[in-house]
């Protein structure tokens, strides 16, 4: 038999993220499937998210390959829990099942866990969730912990367990994905805005998962790379907003903007410090709604004494706003109000939420509460032994805290996405829950301007 | 390791430079480390705030924020912080949040929640002052954490490592690293080899015309993306690029906020050793190997024989496959024939694999490797119809019977 006869099985191999193919003869038709050739290895290299290119241009030509890459398995079993899927859930996985890959976009409390959970259900490939925060992975974990049966694997928060069917954390994919790449057939991003950053997105590409499912109540990002969501995980294929699904899936909800004053003497130290922070940047040509504004204030600020003493003015009259004393006043008066109710307070920073904690005496959970204590602040709260929880970012997104009925924004940001995400803490239906949520705004201040960029959305018309 | 905001680096054209570090600028972090190091000895007991405190009242100008920065996180890199309070804050946050929710919901509508009345009724609950149990509520967070102990050279030699960290922290934002090399030292050459091979790090060997070689480093996914992603590695390797003879480096880095593309070059000679790189943790790789292999060129010269032997300055690479450090090169003096001698560390049956797969794949070089007995290879792995040879030694390498392979294999390359 001559060489001809029998040529070289093409091998694939996953390494630190990407894929070595070795012994492919049409370099045309590996160039199209995203090969490129790799002097340093002496083989043909590919990014890993190319594997399903790869794989299905082989069959096509009917050319022999040894797949030393995939390292995914298929499910013994599927749930062994099933709920009844609402209609639109049906619908999204009907759109996403069309290929396998696909962004969802769904409102806070639509049940975008039980359309994750339909879809692993459905592929029945080893799976990877990755959410962005320990909260979330906690709580996808006790999640898929009863539909699935365990173990069920968790990386990050000093937990490294990766099984068939595993919960991370952006950051922790961003570190793994070079080893653990080639382990998942099925990878559900949870919150999946968060994808297109420098970083995180090379967690996608160093992924052979050919199923990839993306879960989100807001993709838009104000860097505009939400179009490469359809790279990195599909196009979306099924999207309903807040207005769509509110009353019959969602809980009825009002919001309520209050504005607070400052006294005589905080106005006074604002205007003070908002004319020291203003006329720094203006002497400086510095234009703060440009994308590197407040980079260069920062570098400006470094380089003298009056740079540092316009950043500590910045602090101050920033300061100010946010924690104006009327401000912690209303927030007295409404946990008083609200007592038997369940409410969280959301601030912008965590010295902020610290102090609200301590002044209030009420738990608060930032990034630096352990998990321990955040299940035990969690689970209180739902019982009702706590009647309101204060935190800075970290419950903006995804936690399921179904009783939570008020919501106060004490200070944030002009991210209509954060306030999005904060009104859809308090939407999960419950019987005859009317959900509230208080913007405490200090009048004649920055804050003003920052609340109206923040509430440029159909759910705040 | 220090970051990008601890260091002072600018832009000119397209290179990115680091501000001078002249002797005064040096005179100048000495001073300053001294004062923080005083400070954090003195505040052995104190909170990170405290200590955070003590550093801010160090005056430096606004033009040193970096630099001060970056010598406060080397002390700070020194310092071992711990949770200490005698009330577990977790716990008393449970009790007294508990408590102000079940006061909170036991008032009517116009009483006044007395948060100092709760901390009292739970600071008599634990029998401890109420002011105890404010004070304890947060004292996990990092700035109330104590600091329990200082573990860190004197100045002068801390000033060597800010210097080391100041070129790390460029290399953080490294793309890719391109090193030119002479490798007067196998040993320090094979050290570099391992460290980039232990990071995962790919590279392309290149010889230079004028003697030595340039090593192209990056990673995997350099070849679809430009990205930092490896910056952390390339930034661990150059302790183990400072130990060669003779480098320099050139590494494309991503700067700033507007992530401009520059290149950062950073070059060395330590026939007499960096300090910089020996007290950054960066050991001379293999100076009792390198006593080995002088003695055995020694026994060699002392043999008559057609070959000419010198301490090798060669790499050999089989793109894809691997490559080997040799230590010796023979060269015979009738025929201009080279053949390489690699000895072999007892400890890696492995690296005998590789080597013998490297020469099954083509390695285009007459090699002898040395391997220990210890590691019970037999000679015969390598098939007499190859140009290289495993030559299998008792304790230390006969410097006869190594002629003997040298021979032997100089004939097998003639003729394969």
């Amino acid at each position: 038999m001559s060489i001809d006869d029998n040529p070289p099985r093409v091998s694939l191999r996953f390494v630190a993220g990407t894929l070595e193919v070795r012994g492919w003869q049409d370099a045309a038709l590996a160039e199209s499937a995203g090969c490129v050739a790799d002097p340093r290895s002496a083989c043909d290299r590919a990014l890993a998210f190319r594997y399903p290119d790869i794989v299905r241009a082989l069959v096509r030509k009917q050319t022999p390959y040894d797949d030393g890459a995939r390292a995914y398995l298929e499910l013994p079993t599927g749930a062994r829990v099933h709920r009844e899927p609402r209609p639109y859930q049906t619908e999204a996985l009907a759109a996403w099942r069309r290929t396998g890959r696909g962004v969802v976009v769904l409102p806070t409390g639509a049940g975008k866990t039980e359309l994750a959970i339909l879809a692993i259900d459905d592929k029945r490939r080893s799976t990877l969730v990755v959410a962005p925060t320990l909260d979330l992975v906690r709580q996808w974990h006790a999640r898929l912990t009863t539909v699935f049966g365990g173990p069920i694997g968790v990386l990050g928060g000093g937990e490294h367990s990766v099984h068939p069917i595993t919960v991370t954390t952006y950051d922790s994919a961003h570190i793994h994905m070079e080893h653990l790449g080639a382990r998942f057939g099925l990878i559900v991003f949870d919150e999946c805005h968060h994808l297109p950053g420098e970083s995180y997105a090379h967690a996608a590409r160093m992924a052979i998962a050919p199923f990839r499912l993306g879960l989100t109540a807001t993709p838009e990002r104000s860097d505009g790379r939400e179009s490469d969501l359809a790279t990195l995980i599909g196009p979306t294929v099924y999207r309903k907003d807040i207005s769509e699904l509110a009353g019959e899936y969602l809980s009825e909800y009002q919001t309520v903007r209050v504005i607070v004053d400052l006294d005589e003497e905080e106005r006074l130290a604002y205007d003070e410090a908002r004319a020291e922070y203003v006329g720094f940047i203006a002497r400086n040509n510095i234009a703060m709604s440009q994308a590197d504004g407040w980079s260069r204030f920062i570098m400006m600020a470094s380089r003298s004494a009056v740079g540092q003493q316009a950043l500590a003015a910045y602090r101050r009259q920033r300061e100010l706003a946010f924690t104006a004393p009327a401000k912690l006043d209303y927030l007295e008066a409404l946990l008083s109000q609200h007592r038997d109710d369940r409410m969280l307070v959301f601030t912008q920073d965590n010295a902020t939420c610290h102090r609200v904690a301590l002044r209030f005496l009420i738990p608060a959970i930032t990034h630096h509460t352990r998990v321990s204590e955040r299940t035990h602040v969690l689970e209180k709260f739902s019982e009702g032994q706590y009647g309101a929880i204060c935190t800075s970012k970290v419950l903006n997104e995804g936690v399921d805290l179904p009783s939570a009925n008020v919501a106060v924004v004490l200070s944030g940001s002009g991210s209509v996405r954060e306030h999005v995400q904060r009104l859809g803490r308090i939407l999960r239906k419950d019987e005859g829950k009317q959900a509230l949520l208080y913007e405490l705004i200090t009048g004649g201040t920055s804050e003003a301007g920052t609340s109206a960029r923040r509430r440029e959305h159909e759910a705040y018309r | 390791m220090l970051s990008a905001d601890h260091i002072d680096a600018r832009a000119r054209g397209d290179k990115l430079e680091l501000t001078e570090f002249d002797a005064k600028k040096r005179r100048r972090a000495e001073a300053l480390l001294q004062a923080y190091l005083e400070q954090v000895r003195f505040a052995v007991g104190g909170s990170r705030e405290e200590v955070l405190r003590a550093f801010r009242a160090v005056p430096t100008t606004p033009g040193e924020k970096r630099f001060a920065a970056g010598l406060q996180k080397l002390v700070l890199d020194g310092c071992d912080f711990e949770e200490s309070t005698p009330l577990p804050p977790a716990t008393l946050r449970q009790s007294v949040f508990l408590a102000a929710t079940a006061e909170r919901r036991r008032l009517a509508l116009d009483e006044r929640f007395d948060r100092n009345a709760v901390l009292r009724k739970v600071a008599a609950e634990l029998d401890v002052d109420a002011t105890k149990v404010e004070a304890g509520l947060y004292a996990d967070l990092p700035g109330a954490h104590r600091l329990i102990r200082v573990t860190l050279p004197e100045a002068p030699s801390l000033v060597s490592r800010y210097e080391l960290g100041r070129a790390q922290a460029v290399l953080l934002k490294a793309r890719d690293l391109v090193i030119d090399i002479t490798t007067r030292n196998p040993a320090d050459a094979r050290a570099l080899f391992r460290k980039l091979k232990f990071l995962q790090l790919l590279f392309v060997l290149n010889a230079l015309p004028e003697g030595g070689y340039r090593i192209t480093v990056d990673g995997p996914m350099s070849l679809f993306e430009s990205s930092t992603r490896y910056g952390l590695r390339l930034a661990l390797a150059l302790p183990s690029i400072m130990a060669c003879s003779e480098w320099s480096v050139v590494a494309q880095v991503v700067w700033g906020a507007r992530r401009n593309r520059l290149a950062f070059s950073l070059a060395g000679n330590s026939r007499k050793r960096n300090p910089i790189a020996l007290d950054s943790g960066a050991t001379p790789a293999g100076e009792s190997e390198e006593g080995a292999i002088a003695q055995l060129i020694l026994r060699l010269q002392n043999l008559s024989s057609a070959w000419d032997v010198r301490a090798s300055e060669a790499l050999l690479d089989l793109p894809g496959i691997g490559l080997c450090v040799p230590d010796l090169e023979f060269v015979n003096r009738k025929t201009g024939r080279t053949v390489y001698f690699e000895q072999l560390g007892y400890w890696s049956r492995a690296a005998v694999w590789k080597r013998v797969e490297m020469v099954s794949a083509g390695l285009p070089h007459a090699v002898v490797f040395g391997v220990p007995k210890q590691l019970r290879v037999s000679e015969a792995v390598l098939d007499e119809t190859l140009p290289s040879a495993l030559y299998v030694f008792p304790r230390v390498p006969s410097a006869r019977a190594l002629l003997d392979h040298v021979e032997a294999v100089a004939v097998r390359h003639q003729s394969a």
